[in-house]
């Protein structure tokens, strides 16, 4: 049978059904994006990403808001260190605590971020990078609202990138600093 | 099920053909495009035998492996959402193998897959030419429309659309070629 002979035939035996299209769930292109990019050569801070939530290099605080007495209650932390920040930047830390009422508190403890191109995003992300959540552009310290029913157990990494100015809403790949949450 | 987007103007080939070429160099952002295009399409063939949450898994591992093997495809030997549904009908049928084995351990697998096989490449392929059929222009979208699903002659549809014989003639003959480039992308 010829080609076009056969593309005739799949023509005429075509139902509705076989012209129907579904979109695929919006959170889809974030998963695919994630998974590519954990494997892309030009998106390697991704992989060191995971490495680290596997590591778990962390610094815990635990149970009483130490740093931050008068709010909320700590029920989690994690410290953030330097990822793929220039060198002269690479000591920067920042701590991030996610307190009894739902917040993620970020507070620079030594130095800060650079001014650059693009801006910088806090991320919630599940260690195996399966699924994340933005929780808005950062300018420093700062009190991001973690939307109810997103476990910090589950989604332990804090992840801050810098996102280029490309309308493009899944995570660059450029973490600059990131950590671990401890309860 | 809801019905996808239609594409608001006529997508030509040269559209095509910079996402094909974007996309066998790896360029930065083809991914993203790709998906775009072609993710309802992906989805929709799965979701014909696969429940919407195995459908979307499927989707994602067929984007991924398409990223990863991106190199392998060649824009000269047919059009990269062949070159997708390829893909996407071999984790189908793997899905699908993967669920009956567990179910059903007894069963002769050899003549299942065979058929399992055939059932998922008609889906697949009439899903393709659909999407290629869409992605004609609307004249000569609508002149295909009107000889395969309406079966009128090609006098009738001069006849009925005021356009000449031999335009007809050919709108379809080009139409029906972009259908058979879309077919050609799945034969590796």
């Amino acid at each position: 049978m010829s080609d076009e002979m056969y593309v005739e035939e799949v023509l005429t035996t075509m139902a509705e059904e076989d012209r129907t299209f579904s979109q695929p769930p919006p959170e889809l292109w974030a998963r695919i994006a994630a998974e590519a990019r954990v494997e892309g050569s030009q998106r390697r801070s991704m992989r060191w990403l995971y490495a680290a939530a596997a590591a778990a290099i962390v610094v815990v605080v635990t149970g009483t808001a130490l740093w931050n007495p008068g709010r909320s209650v700590v029920v989690a932390a994690a410290r953030l260190t330097g990822g793929d920040l220039p060198a002269a930047e690479s000591g920067v830390v920042a701590q991030a605590s996610f307190t009894e009422n739902g917040n993620l508190e970020l507070e620079f403890v030594d130095g800060s971020l650079p001014e650059g191109d693009g801006y910088y995003e806090v991320w919630l992300i599940k260690p195996d990078l399966s699924e994340m959540y933005s929780l808005g552009v950062s300018s420093g310290d700062g009190v991001y609202r973690v939307p109810d029913g997103v476990d910090p157990e589950e989604f332990a990494v804090v992840d801050i990138s810098r996102e280029p100015l490309d309308g493009e809403p899944a995570h660059s790949g450029i973490s600059v600093l990131r950590g671990v949450l401890e309860t | 099920m809801e019905s996808g987007r239609e594409p608001a103007v006529a997508v030509d080939d040269a559209d095509v053909a910079a996402l094909e070429w974007a996309f066998a160099r790896g360029e930065e952002g083809a991914l993203r495009r790709l998906y775009d295009r072609y993710g309802r399409l992906v989805y929709s063939i799965a979701l014909r035998r696969l429940d919407p949450e195995a459908a979307a898994d499927i989707t994602q591992e067929v984007f991924v492996s398409a990223w990863r093997a991106h190199d392998r495809y060649d824009p000269d030997r047919g059009a990269v959402a062949g070159w997708l549904v390829a893909i996407t009908r071999n984790k189908i049928i793997d899905e699908l193998r993967r669920r009956r084995r567990r179910v059903d351990t007894v069963s002769d697998e050899g003549v299942e897959v065979v058929e399992l096989g055939a059932d998922i490449a008609t889906i697949a392929d009439r899903m393709l030419v659909a999407e290629a059929l869409e992605s004609l222009d609307a004249r000569r979208r609508g002149l295909v429309e009107l000889s395969f699903f309406e079966g009128l002659t090609h006098s009738a549809i001069a006849e009925r659309t005021g356009t000449p014989l031999g335009t007809v003639k050919s709108e379809i003959r080009r139409g029906l070629e972009r259908m058979r480039r879309y077919l050609d992308g799945r034969d590796e």
